[in-house]
């Protein structure tokens, strides 16, 4: 039967090989399609690791006029003057006034400073080499409140405290997924995730693991980033300075109002410098349709693309159903009953989608063998291949329906008196 | 010639309603996409007002300083133009404009969220903003650091519930400013003109920016003419050589050039690029075309699918002597046709899209339109889609001999 069929589909492949270009490219949009919307559907699904409603954001702007405030550097490291261990600079003496200021304020849970915050669109990524391996993850650094001023939940060890004082050190915590790359199933806590010593390079301070948090989707549930360290930062330390913002963890009902105060609260405090206070929840929103309208526009097109071979593909496959209905017309008077036509038709179609598919599949296994990949995840890649296999064969099912059951109405005396 | 082919493709789109259709379908759909893609790039990089004098005017939208180790791109510093630029021989104005940036203020019990530009009194003769009411700051405000502002439209209606608003106060990020006029929205995309409350820069809460070679500030060039576009790239580029850089860094990249080269060069990332905007033009083209693909293909099939058709039509003209040559020609050019139809439906539905689009809001102050700009696009997306998916089954369909197409068709 199938040889048959394959033998139907050579008599006539110079049209045949055109269907099957096509369902070939439909394939490679259907996939596309499918894997993308797959794998944001199963990162939407992954834990965000904090709580954003009943916070505040306030990105502050610091004036830079003292002298010994040079900050040009972005990629180098610790840009900042070095200041005597533990003795505080007159700017992060002022850092630590406002977060009292706003401490003081009735609706303020708690505070703390923090950079970069949730949905501010920017980030510290460190790509170094880990135990001879690459590793790369995106960094924050904030003090130690932001546990509680976020909601964070701590699966393993313990957030860091003023216990990691002195130590010599720097505490982090990190995310489950980014313990998992970096140290496999050895224990992470109390190991150091600082880059492989390069000996000609200066000599880099210790970040050492203290807990493993959930996760920390820093953009919100479409954030692809996986791999997120939080750093301690203390009031003496010389990062401090490059920490310009605060978040709140506020009472709720919470409104504009209490942002006008904290904002004046703040103004008044240090004239000089610049205050934004803003719920995060509407940076979370911003974020959300950042992220879902190229989503739904690529969504949108891509559903079109597809109702629009469908219907071509019905309309080939209905007009060569007219071109066949004298080869119709003999296998009807020569006994073959109406269902065994119409499964020929679908037959055919189907052995022309298989082919396609063939091609199709050996061009997207490319990208796995290549390491073509980036954040989509193997299940998820192979997730989309299969659900792109089943809704082909139903799209070419669909298509080939309509005039497959034309064919079955073909009546033999009259397609044999055809021309 | 030519008009007996356009009637006879005209008869073809009346002979069978259900392959018209899917052939109209799939061609309008695909010159649509294309057409609104085009529209918005359009409304992006070409010259709307207030940017009237867009072949004369240049733009330093981003700069880049490299070090051995360390590399900082982004938009430029006050200092990097004020110190180094003013003063270029065919250059009439430079203006320096901060990049639009967010503000908050409590009025009367709300929340607003208005985007400030801080900017001098060049930006307005060099933008051509047709103001609804008062006029704009001048030498002397931004001289001695007045708390004067210039605002839009919706920012009036905001504040002020729409009443006029010049002589009234505001209040914006704890600063308080006279309003001296107010100009129409712009498109927040029009990342040079753009903005709600427009300041003088010298009331920055700090003089922080006077000394920075980067980071908050964009320029704008207005040339004595559109001829003199090399020779201040070349002095640009003279200058840029004597800027004294911080010392982690060696050198400094940055062009004036027109936005969409500027950002075609953010955009592949190569600072030295000698034609960012045309290799960004070639990038656009290709999606376009692979883009084109799928409905080709699509199209191809159906046409061929259809050759049966007119396979008796083909056999009487080859018999009374129409060379394959002849036969081609009229099948593309009943496929184009057919194509321009597609376009012209396509560029009627995006009028409808647009305003649709303009009306949700998506994009704050966007007033997509089409013009004929748009339209010359729409038409060539058209001419190339009817040629692409056409040459194949004309070429089949020409080569029918004649006996074959009479005898009705080949399989």
């Amino acid at each position: 039967m199938i040889r048959h069929l394959f033998k139907l589909i050579w008599n006539r492949k110079r049209a045949n090989a055109l269907v099957i270009a096509e369902i070939f490219v439909c394939f490679l949009v259907l996939f596309a399609v499918s894997t993308l919307s797959l794998y944001s559907w199963t990162n939407y699904h992954r834990p965000l690791g904090f709580a954003y409603e009943n916070v505040f954001s306030i990105d502050v702007q610091f004036s830079e006029s003292r002298p010994e405030a040079s900050r040009t550097s972005v990629s180098g490291p610790a840009g900042a003057a070095p200041a005597p261990p533990g003795v505080e600079n007159p700017h992060e003496s002022r850092q630590r006034a406002l977060l009292a200021v706003v401490k003081s304020d009735p609706a303020v849970v708690d505070a703390a400073w923090a950079s970069p915050l949730p949905f501010s669109h920017s980030n510290e990524v460190r790509t170094f080499a880990f135990r001879k391996r690459d590793l790369s993850y995106s960094l924050a650094r904030c003090t130690d409140e932001y546990k509680d001023v976020m909601g964070i939940e701590i699966t393993r060890g313990r957030w860091f405290g003023p216990e990691d004082d002195g130590g010599g050190y720097e505490a982090v915590v990190i995310t489950e997924a980014l313990a998992r790359r970096a140290f496999g199933d050895q224990d992470p806590i109390g190991q150091s995730i600082t880059g492989d010593r390069d000996l000609n390079g200066p000599a880099e301070i210790e970040r050492r693991v203290v807990g493993v948090m959930r996760a920390f989707k820093q953009e919100g549930e479409m954030e692809t980033e996986e791999s997120y360290v939080l750093t301690r930062v203390a009031f003496s330390a010389a990062q401090m300075r490059r920490i310009g913002s605060m978040a709140l963890r506020m009472k709720p009902g919470a409104d504009a109002s209490v942002e006008a105060r904290l904002a004046r609260a703040l103004q008044a405090a240090a004239p000089d410098w610049s205050f934004k206070v803003e719920p995060m929840v509407m940076g979370a929103e911003l974020n959300r349709r950042l992220y879902m309208a190229p989503l739904g526009v690529g969504a949108l097109v891509a559903l079109f693309l597809i109702l629009m071979v469908a219907l071509g593909l019905s309309g080939v496959l209905w007009q060569s159903v007219t071109t066949r209905i004298r080869e119709i017309g003999v296998r009807r008077a020569m006994g073959a009953s109406g269902m065994d036509v119409q499964r020929q038709v679908i037959g055919e179609l189907m052995v022309m989608a298989t082919l396609a598919m063939l091609g199709g599949i050996a061009v997207v296994l490319q990208f796995p063998f290549l390491d073509l990949l980036g954040p989509v995840p193997k299940s998820v890649f192979f997730a989309g291949l299969s659900l792109t296999i089943v809704g082909l064969y139903g799209l070419a099912l669909v298509c080939g329906l309509h005039p497959a059951r034309l064919a079955t109405t073909v009546h033999p005396a009259e397609a044999l008196r055809y021309e | 010639m030519l008009k007996n082919y356009l009637k006879l493709s005209l008869k073809i789109l009346g002979r069978r309603k259900f392959f018209t259709f899917v052939s109209l379908f799939g061609i309008g759909f695909t010159l649509l996409v294309l057409t609104l893609a085009a529209a918005m790039l359009d409304h992006i990089f070409s010259s709307y007002p207030p940017e009237t004098r867009g072949e004369r005017t240049l733009v330093i939208d981003n700069v880049r300083m490299q070090g051995k180790d360390s590399m900082s791109t982004g938009p430029g510093g006050y200092a990097l133009f004020d110190r180094y630029m003013r003063g270029i021989p065919q250059v009439e104005r430079l203006s320096i404009l901060s990049q639009p940036e967010t503000v908050i203020s409590y009025w009367k019990g709300a929340r607003l969220k208005s985007l400030i530009k801080r900017t001098d009194a060049d930006f307005f003769r060099i933008l051509d903003f047709e103001f609804v009411e008062g006029g704009p700051f001048g030498e002397a405000d931004v001289g001695d650091g007045r708390f004067v502002a210039v605002i839009n439209e919706t920012t009036r209606a905001k504040f002020f519930g729409g009443a006029p608003a010049v002589g009234q106060a505001i209040e914006v990020d704890g600063q308080t400013f006279k309003v001296v006029g107010v100009v129409p929205d712009v498109p927040i995309f029009r990342l040079m003109a753009t903005g709600d409350i427009y300041v003088p820069v010298t009331t920055a809460k700090t003089d922080d920016y006077k000394t920075r070679l980067r980071g908050g500030f964009h320029a704008l060039f207005l040339l004595r003419d559109k001829e003199a576009v090399e020779g201040v790239q070349q002095e640009f580029k003279a200058r840029l050589g004597k800027v004294e850089l911080p010392p982690q860094f060696d050198r400094i990249y940055a062009v004036p050039e027109t936005f969409f080269a500027s950002f075609a060069r953010l955009f592949i990332g190569d600072f030295e690029a000698e034609d960012a905007g045309g290799r960004m033009m070639a990038i656009l083209l290709t999606a376009a075309a692979l883009f084109m693909i799928l409905p080709a293909v699509n199209l191809v099939n159906l046409n061929v699918s259809r050759a049966l058709e007119r396979a008796s039509e083909i056999g009487v003209r080859r018999a009374f002597g129409a060379s394959a040559r002849d036969l081609l020609l009229q099948f593309l050019f009943e496929n184009v046709v057919i194509s321009v139809v597609g376009g012209v439906l396509a560029l009627a539905s995006s009028a409808i899209v647009l305003a649709l689009f303009n009306a949700s809001d998506l994009i704050p102050y966007a007033h997509f339109s089409l013009n004929w700009r748009i339209a010359a696009w729409g038409f060539a997306f058209a001419l190339a889609f009817g040629v692409i998916s056409g040459v194949w089954p004309a070429w089949r369909l020409s080569r029918l001999t004649p006996i074959q197409a009479l005898a009705g068709g080949v399989k």
